[in-house]
């Protein structure tokens, strides 16, 4: 046990770093009083845009593989990746919720939002049951809120209240599992854990504990059967939030997961990656085979990213170094992409004034310059080259094929070509089709933060997509650091 | 000319092309003839390019050649490598010359031209790009940015009735076929275990056989896809009818190709125990291609799935020279591939001609054309002589070492195979009558009118091809016998 000296606060200066942005943000909406502009927003946005840089400038320096604080936490090169994937998340989910007025006007929406961003950013450091429980809770209450924030529309308190109460079963179900993993190994502690199981004297023991504990995992990842709750959230809720909901908060709850199977698999071996694989299979072939058959916009990104929540799951079943550098690049491109995909249809909703994709037939002569971002994100979810999901789809698969999992390799590129199919309808409705004639084009006001976003975003696919380095490397490392 | 062989000559020759394509992009929305010449020069620079790739290429050195490489990251052993050996230069050659053709003939495109020719040429870099890789990770990123050209070009501009379908089927089959390729190639890599995704460094591993046994099939089959192999030919003559002129000349000219193309370089190649355990089942595939295929092509009343469905047909033999193992069915294959894909240019090139001047495909209600448009009449013969496998045309010097091959492999299927030649010769010798010759409503005759100079450049020069190649066949063989050697070297002496 260590004392607090300087070091062990420059280890968690991310952290400390976020927690300052809330009472920034809380003394802004205060003091200030700026209501009914977008400062508070773009002030949390460029705040964590300095987070997410500054984590990987400095703190990546600072990483290590020891435990800090007690235990609580593991400040190492996955968690330093992950808290700036997290902020650029965060701060490019702000930048498009800035021309949204139903949000940017209200100074709770930034703090809220950063409040997210902060328990997420907790969970890819936790190393401890007490530490992880604690962060999913300060990541999940927040969201649920925003998941409800506009109160005057039906579906969105109705998605609050729905990603609230699932939420709350899955955290209680996999509160038990802890306790079962405390009960019988004695810590709180993963180190400890591992230790304990390890002998391969309670697997059986150790096999329920997990699973009850990865209910609580697979919620927030989106992964069949935990996933009833995103479709409706993810179409309920405001297109910024389920963007937020689909990327960042997936890409935490991957590294908890990641974390999760570093402790379980040398005690399970086959059986964790069958039951992982298992999941994965699942995902794909249920999120694929629904994502076709949706009308509208949101229900299709929802079950596309359970889809995706699948693929990345071949990855943690490969259960390598390699494979968790793999997933981490995947879920890089992946943030981006997913991103861009609910902020265009959040952009196509305001011109057309319909979330059903119907309602883009023909968008590409009104709007070409949208119609080519739709473009590359759709194909980056396809994973098309040159975009970072055929990169990241690439890397996943050959890591699965490296740890002998081909046949989940076969079974997923099977569903990356079920997946071209929904991807390319959308598509051809904003190419091939006319437009309905009767739609009346409403102009769009404020949305010069928007389209910064959507260029970041557009410029991030296709250099993820094209350059993997220097940004491999720097995951090459959290892999292996992961691992030890 | 050894300072030709210095410069990066088959990355220029991407790149070029390439910035041209994102360059049309950026122009302004209503530009109508910025895009045309701006693509013009693109395609003229691939096809200068690939001509130099071509005639420069030292066919008495063994290897690749050309070779250009850069690491893309070394952590996987990816990189980007490019280099063309025997079989691969002639193709870039091919591509070059398909290419520009599909632009000149595409000029009077008035729907989103800007579009049109951008996308044209990144799909026409994406199969020079395959073709000239030396990398597996690379051969894939070229392959599948062909996903989004090939598609939209179809739905966006084919023929109205089928576009949705035909487009989605076939843009479906092939990432289908690519993707059973990549899971199968990426076993292959990772069972190699040198962790490199470079082919010169994985041809060097000797594979187990039962790994080869196990995923040959995946690589050879998923890429065969790509080159309509039996019994996945469905999307060819749907999705060749439903694109574009253009479009159609590039699928079945190039794209057809990349994949059979692929299905050499990886699949026989990487894993020649399981190409020589497989070769039975994909000799009897081929022959069912090529009989029917043509079969199917002769009961169309359909212009253009005439040609479609001869496409399956001829790219059995392909298959058919491949899958009999040996020099002369390789060499053959080679031949093949180049002929049919200039041959096949000149068929589509010319139904759109038709096409667009008298709005029916229908044999029944077509006639007489050669009196209005002489050349593209010519060129018709030209091309279907060719596809008949007369001697003095391409075609010809192509069948027939495959013939010869097949024998050596497999008699039986070499004599089923020579029906397909005469159901051959049945069809396109209807199909010139009906089409050419014969009565045309004449008061619909008056209104069609004789091709452009453009197209008949297009024309005679893929003509001029075709018997060039049929008459001295020494002018493409020995190159194709470079890249032919190494396979066989492979295949242990046989």
């Amino acid at each position: 046990m260590t004392g607090i000296d300087i070091m062990s606060l420059l280890r968690i200066s991310p952290l400390l770093a976020i927690t300052l942005l809330i009472f920034v943000l809380l003394a802004f909406d205060l003091f200030v009083r700026k209501r009914g502009t977008a400062a508070a927003t773009w002030l949390a946005a460029g705040g964590m845009a300095l987070i997410a840089v500054g984590t990987l400038v400095f703190a990546s320096r600072l990483a290590s593989a020891d435990p800090i604080w007690g235990g609580l936490l593991r400040m190492d090169m996955t968690a330093v990746v992950f808290i700036s994937l997290i902020s650029t998340g965060a701060a490019v989910t702000l930048v498009f919720a800035s021309a949204e007025p139903r949000l940017a006007r209200h100074g709770e929406f930034p703090i809220l939002l950063v409040s997210a961003a902060l328990g997420l950013a907790l969970m890819a450091a936790a190393y401890d049951l007490i530490s992880l429980y604690i962060a999913m809770e300060l990541a999940g209450i927040p969201l649920y809120v925003l998941a409800g924030f506009l109160i005057h529309k039906k579906t969105s308190t109705e998605a609050g209240l729905k990603y609230f109460l699932y939420g709350a079963m899955s955290s209680a179900v996999m509160l038990y599992g802890f306790s079962l993993l405390y009960g019988f190994s004695g810590s709180m502690a993963f180190p400890a854990i591992a230790s304990a199981f390890s002998g391969g004297s309670q697997t059986l023991l150790l096999c329920v504990a997990s699973l009850l504990a990865v209910v609580g995992f697979g919620y927030k990842i989106a992964a069949v059967p935990f996933h009833f709750w995103a479709p409706d959230v993810y179409e309920g809720a405001p297109s910024e939030v389920s963007g937020f909901l689909a990327t960042v908060s997936k890409a935490a709850g991957f590294a908890v997961l990641l974390r999760f199977t570093v402790i379980i698999l040398p005690a399970l071996g086959v059986t964790a990656q069958v039951a992982i694989s298992v999941l994965a299979v699942l995902s794909m072939l249920l999120g694929n085979i629904l994502a076709m058959q949706q009308k509208n916009a949101k229900r299709l990104l929802a079950y596309s990213s359970i889809a995706h929540a699948g693929y990345l799951l071949v990855g943690v079943a490969a259960g390598t170094a390699q494979s968790a550098s793999a997933v981490f690049y995947y879920l890089t491109g992946y943030l981006f992409t997913n991103l861009a995909a609910f902020a265009l249809v959040a952009l196509a909703a305001r011109i057309t004034g319909s979330e059903d994709i119907e309602s883009f037939s023909g968008l590409s002569r009104r709007n070409p310059r949208l119609a080519l971002m739709f473009l590359v994100a759709f194909l980056s979810l396809a994973g098309i080259p040159p975009f970072a999901g055929f990169a990241g789809k690439l890397l996943v698969f050959y890591s699965a094929a490296q740890a002998g999992l081909n046949w989940l390799v076969v079974v997923g590129v099977l569903n990356s070509v079920l997946a071209l199919f929904y991807y390319l309808n959308v598509i051809k409705l904003i190419y091939a089709r006319p437009a309905p004639e009767t739609q009346a084009a409403s102009a769009l006001a404020n949305i010069g933060g928007v389209k910064g976003g959507l260029v970041l975003c557009m410029t991030a696919i296709l250099y993820f997509g094209v350059f993997f380095l220097p940004w491999y490397d720097i995951l090459a490392r959290a892999g292996m650091m992961l691992w030890n | 000319m050894t300072w030709i062989n210095d410069l990066p000559i088959l990355t220029i020759m991407l790149a070029v092309p390439l910035l041209f394509a994102v360059a049309i992009l950026c122009l302004p929305a209503g530009s109508k003839n910025a895009p045309r010449w701006l693509a013009l020069a693109g395609g003229g620079f691939l096809f200068l390019l690939s001509t130099i790739v071509f005639f420069v290429f030292d066919k008495s050195t063994p290897g690749y050649q050309f070779v250009d490489t850069f690491n893309w990251l070394p952590a996987l052993g990816i990189s980007y490598r490019v280099g063309v050996d025997g079989i691969s230069a002639p193709m870039v050659f091919l591509t070059g010359i398909v290419l520009l053709s599909g632009i000149v003939v595409s000029w009077k495109i008035e729907d989103r031209p800007r579009e049109f020719f951008s996308y044209i040429l990144f799909l026409g870099v994406s199969v020079a790009g395959v073709f000239s890789s030396l990398d597996v990770f690379q051969l894939f990123f070229f392959l599948e940015i062909a996903v989004f050209p090939k598609y939209l070009m179809i739905v966006m501009w084919g023929w109205p009735q089928k576009k949705e379908y035909g487009g989605m089927k076939l843009t479906l089959y092939l990432f289908l076929g690519s993707m059973l390729a990549l899971a199968g190639i990426l076993a292959v890599v990772s069972k190699a275990g040198i962790n490199s995704f470079d082919i010169t460094q994985l041809l060097g591993v000797k594979l187990d056989v039962g790994v080869q046994k196990l995923w040959f099939p995946f690589v050879f089959i998923g890429f065969a896809i790509l080159g309509g192999l039996f019994p996945f030919y469905n999307w060819a003559p749907d999705g060749h009818v439903a694109a574009p002129t253009a479009v159609s000349m590039l699928l079945a000219g190039v794209e057809m190709k990349v994949g059979v193309f692929a299905a050499l370089r990886l699949g026989i190649r990487l894993m020649p125990e399981g190409a020589k355990f497989w070769a039975p089942l994909i000799i009897v595939l081929a022959t069912i291609n090529i009989v029917y295929g043509a079969f199917l092509a002769l009961v169309q009343k359909d212009f253009k799935y005439i040609i479609g469905f001869s496409s399956v047909s001829h790219m059995g033999f392909v298959l058919l020279g491949f899958a009999s193992l040996n020099a002369d069915g390789l060499l053959g294959a080679g031949m093949q591939m180049f002929s049919h894909g200039v041959m096949t240019a000149l068929f589509f090139a010319i139904v759109g001609m038709v096409y667009d001047r008298t709005h029916t495909r229908d044999l029944e209600q077509l006639g007489g054309m050669s009196r209005k448009m002489p050349l593209a009449a010519l060129g018709f013969i030209v091309a279907g002589l060719v596809s008949m496998g007369m001697p003095g045309f391409s075609g010809f010097v192509s069948e027939f070492p495959i013939f010869m091959g097949t024998w050596q492999a497999a008699p039986v299927a070499a004599i089923v195979a020579v029906i397909g030649v005469v159901i051959t010769a049945a069809y396109i010798l209807r199909t010139i009558g009906n089409v050419f010759f014969g009565a045309f409503p004449a008061e619909k005759l008056g209104e069609v009118s004789d091709i452009p100079w453009r197209d008949k450049v297009i024309v005679i020069g893929l003509s001029i091809i075709l018997i060039a190649m049929g008459i001295f066949p020494s002018l493409i063989a020995p190159v194709i016998e470079q890249g032919t050697s190494s396979v066989l070297a492979l295949l242990g002496g046989m």
